[in-house]
């Protein structure tokens, strides 16, 4: 038996205290008034009583409960006997690659041949991945419980991501020795986003299942007004003549045929004049990856993503000059064009005026009351997507009254600071500064004289930091709503950032990261929380609920795989911490077992049995 | 004539009697039961009053009938008198703080004493005794000369009624002092739990009745007392002195049932012998059956 906390078993000497207290002291009775007391004789009754325990059963409660008490704060358990086995977990490849004909059957059948090779009695764990890993079963003996959801699975439409089921099946084995079966397709487009490691007292096994298959797939689908172009691949080695269909999902559609030989990807045109609405394009192939073979768009009535700057008064335009110039910029895209409004005083800060943009910058809030700009938190909240960037026209602890409550505060910005250095990336693998790719390092040349200081709360996130350590810039969100905070200015006045190559960039990407791709019209499938929408279609997923496109990875359809060794490889296997997982292990030994609980109940029981049995006593005593 | 002897349940029983309102209505209610068991006064003293003649009719006494008359005129008169003021009875109750003491849910012993007294009060002054009374502890407390006057009923009963519970007992010294102010000779009626010096309480009782006295002794005590029913052990503080034994309940018994019997019976025998009426009184037990006890005994001296 061992105790999680054994510190509380000092707590057993307390049972010494109703030893000795009924040992040595006595119930003092109060003296009985009498009168005849003269024809009483004294008896010698005190010294031969006082050495005798009174009250045995009160005393053996008594000593009991506070031996429970001590006890079940120890929290004890009972070491797991040597018959239990180390758990299990196979995680299964359930992304859209797996939809190839036979190549989930096969996932299947390796799975249940590794599930045949455990005893009954080691418990195994089932863990469904594609985008996102999903925890299907915890580790159970039920072999057979397993074997039903392994039939019941069915590939999806995310991408295969190795990180999510590698993490969920640790945090399955909680640290302790254990094995996990991975089966999988092996493309090496799994491993883009980071990498994991696994304890070495873990085993990994690596099934690789399904060969190459010759898929076609729509790669890209772009609408404008004008025309439509559709983007088709053949992925796979032999060429193929395909029928590639456009239209609205829910109408007749044009169709054009094309011949494309192996590896080789053209650019289908279907001219418009188009409306807005949702689009389709579809590719008719057997074979291949099922959820590829469609891509949606969608092509919004609205001519322009509206972008509002907000500044304090007429005078300072200038501040927003940069912001500006730069959407001026990223609207000659195709697919992409910015509506930039700057907005002035008290009028531009009302909940009506808010909701009338997609983005919106705050640059200045000079000659605005704090109450009135405390408009701004309820906007983000309702789903609003909101840049701060303080500076000399805004104050940190103006804009604090916005953005605290939000989980990032915002005070200094003195002259007198020392300037704090260029923008370095906190983690590159962010959305943001991993879409910006060698832009990024131009940040880190921008020379910034001053900032304000930024403290992120827990649920927020800082995206890049200055030279110094200070956030420089971090981003929450709350619900759908999205705020990002700059702890410098965006009109070259702290900085000069905006005149950096990567200012244009930063931008743009700043904008696709808050609003979605395609200014909000796309949206990645791995992006989308609502289970409902994780699926190819036009769904309200996009800014404040708007209708977005959303559409499989195509990068899943690359069929580059990874042999099972150089997957092993890829992969850090640290030591496993002993003491760490010997805690582990007594922490779920403890919680399985319970002991405590019993022990607690015990002690009740004691409690009302002593005091039942004292109660008693004392009306004897009266009653005597 | 013999009272007819009561059955149990004829009597008051102390619980009954402490629940009545006023100490008057207590000894009315006494003395009432006890006249209604007798049937016919049994003060007969032996100084009487003629009040009137009457003729005679069956049942009356013939030793009523007045001879002389009936030889001046051949007819049967009886003689009806009123009772004289002939005895000076003296009332002492105890109010030491022993008094005070009950073991159950009745009286103390000074309500006991209280209810008695008032009963005897009544009764004799219904017969136009002088009544007097003395409360005590270790001095005398409250003293009312003996009289026979309007609403000397009201003053003994109003001075029974304030009696508490005191301080230690001194009935000698308590004798002694009554004594003094008594101008001849009468009944002296003590009612006392006669917790004290005991030799001192005997000589004065016996001095008394040197003195012409006639001396009756109530001897009140709790049931408690007289049967000691304590099992367990624990220490008995003296209400009066403070004094503390620590003893086991059950064992101790024998030996103090021994002790209180020694005790009672040295007074049994010392006062009888000196001619002094005893009559122990249990708290316990009915008054007026405590009260009978002793007029039957003592009836045809008064």
């Amino acid at each position: 038996m061992g105790f999680l906390a054994p510190a509380f078993l000092v707590g057993l000497a307390a049972v010494a205290v109703p030893i000795l207290l009924h040992l040595f002291r006595r119930e003092v009775a109060p003296p009985v008034a009498f009168t005849a007391v003269r024809f009483l004789q004294k008896r010698t009754i005190e010294q031969q009583e006082r050495r005798r325990i009174q009250d045995p059963w009160l005393l053996l409660l008594r000593v009991a409960a506070l031996a429970l008490l001590a006890l079940a704060f120890a929290r004890p358990y009972l070491q797991a006997d040597a018959t239990s086995r180390p758990p299990v977990v196979l995680a299964v490849d359930v992304s859209y690659s797996m939809g190839a004909p036979g190549r989930l059957d096969a996932a299947r059948t390796a799975a249940t041949a590794a599930l045949d090779e455990v005893g009954g009695d080691v418990p195994v764990g089932l863990i469904s991945f594609a985008d996102r890993a999903m925890v299907v079963a915890e580790p159970t003996t039920d072999h057979g419980a397993i074997r039903a959801q392994l039939t019941a699975l069915t590939a999806g439409h995310g991408a295969t991501r190795y990180a999510g089921p590698l993490e969920a099946a640790r945090s399955l084995l909680e640290g302790r020795e254990g094995r996990i079966v991975l089966v999988t397709d092996l493309q090496s487009r799994g491993w883009a986003r980071g990498t994991t490691s696994l304890p070495d007292n873990v085993r990994l096994d690596v099934v690789g299942v399904g060969a190459r298959v010759d898929n076609v797939l729509v790669r890209d689908l772009l609408v404008t007004r004008d025309q439509a172009r559709a983007v088709v691949s053949n992925a796979g080695q032999v060429p193929a003549t395909v029928t590639v269909q456009f239209g609205r999902p829910d109408a007749a559609m044009t169709t054009q045929s094309v011949s494309l030989d192996g590896g080789v990807s053209r650019e289908l045109v279907f001219p418009g004049p188009h409306a807005g609405g949702p689009y389709v394009a579809r590719v008719a192939h057997v074979g291949g990856f099922p959820a590829d073979d469609e891509r949606y768009a969608l092509l919004r009535d609205q001519a322009a993503t509206t972008v509002r700057v907000l500044i304090g008064d007429e005078v300072e335009r200038s501040l927003a000059l940069f912001v500006e110039r730069a959407f001026g910029a990223l609207g000659t895209e195709p697919t992409t064009s910015y509506a930039v409004t700057v907005g002035t005083g008290a009028d531009a800060l009302t909940a009506e005026a808010l909701r009338q943009a997609d983005l919106v910058f705050w640059l200045s809030a000079t000659g605005i009351d704090r109450r009135v700009v405390a408009t701004l938190e309820p906007f983000v909240r309702d789903g609003g997507r909101l840049v701060v960037a303080c500076g000399p026209a805004l104050d940190p602890r103006v804009a604090d009254v916005v953005t605290r409550p939000l989980g990032i505060t915002l005070a200094g910005g003195d002259p007198g600071a020392a300037a704090p250095g260029g923008l370095v990336a906190q983690d590159p693998r962010h959305p943001l500064l991993a879409a910006l790719g060698e832009a990024r390092l131009d940040l880190a040349r921008t020379t910034v004289a001053q900032a304000c200081d930024m403290g992120v709360a827990p649920g927020a996130t800082t995206i890049s930091r200055f030279g110094d350590g200070r956030p420089a810039l971090a981003e929450v969100r709350v619900g759908t709503g999205h705020l990002v905070v700059l702890a410098t200015d965006l009109g070259r006045q702290w900085n000069n950032l905006p005149v950096q190559a990567a200012f244009v960039p930063l931008v743009g990407e700043l904008a696709r990261h808050m609003l979605g791709d395609g200014a909000g019209a796309r949206v990645a499938l791995a992006n989308v929380e609502d289970a409902r929408y994780q699926r190819p279609g036009v769904w309200p997923v996009g800014p404040r609920g708007q209708l977005a496109a959303v559409n499989v990875d195509p990068s899943e359809s690359d069929q580059a795989v990874v042999s099972v060794d150089e997957f092993q490889q890829a992969l850090a296997r640290p030591p496993a911490d002993e003491a760490r997982v010997a805690r582990i292990e007594a922490v779920r030994l403890e919680q399985d077992q319970g002991w405590w609980r019993y022990g607690m109940a015990l002690l009740g029981l004691t409690l009302v049995a002593e005091s039942l049995i004292a109660r008693r006593r004392r009306a004897a005593e009266v009653v005597s | 004539m013999h009272a007819a002897a009561p059955g149990p349940s004829r009597f008051l029983s102390p619980e009954i009697v402490a629940g009545l309102g006023t100490l008057e209505l207590k000894a009315r209610t006494i003395v009432e039961g006890l006249l209604l068991g007798l049937h016919r006064s049994p003060f007969r003293g032996s100084s009487v009053e003629f009040a009137e003649y009457r003729q005679y009719m069956p049942g009356d006494d013939p030793s009523t009938v007045d001879w002389k008359v009936y030889a001046r005129s051949d007819r049967h008169y009886v003689k009806k008198f009123e009772h004289d003021t002939n005895v000076q009875v003296q009332l002492l109750v105890d109010t030491s703080a022993s008094m005070g003491y009950r073991s159950g849910t009745g009286m103390t012993k000074l309500q006991y004493a209280q209810c008695l007294t008032a009963a005897l009060a009544y009764l004799l002054t219904g017969q136009r005794d002088a009544v007097g009374l003395a409360l005590y502890d270790d001095r005398l407390r409250d003293y009312v000369p003996s009289a026979v006057k309007a609403g000397q009923l009201t003053r003994l009963l109003i001075a029974l009624d304030h009696a508490r519970p005191g301080a230690t007992s001194d009935t000698a010294a308590a004798l002694k002092q009554v004594t003094d102010r008594l101008r001849r000779r009468g009944l002296i009626v003590v009612c006392s739990d006669l917790l004290d010096d005991q030799p001192r309480v005997i000589e004065g009782l016996q001095l008394l009745r040197a003195r012409g006295m006639e001396v009756v002794v109530f001897h009140i005590l709790d049931e408690a007392e007289l049967t000691f029913p304590f099992e367990a052990a624990g220490t008995f503080r003296d209400v009066e002195t403070g004094e503390e034994v620590l003893t086991h309940g059950a064992s101790a018994r024998e030996a103090y049932l021994e002790a209180v019997g020694a005790w009672r019976e040295t007074y049994v025998t010392a006062l009888r012998g000196a001619g002094i009426d005893y009559q122990l009184a249990r708290t316990s037990a009915p008054l007026d059956l405590s009260l009978l006890g002793w007029l039957g005994a003592r009836g045809r001296t008064l």
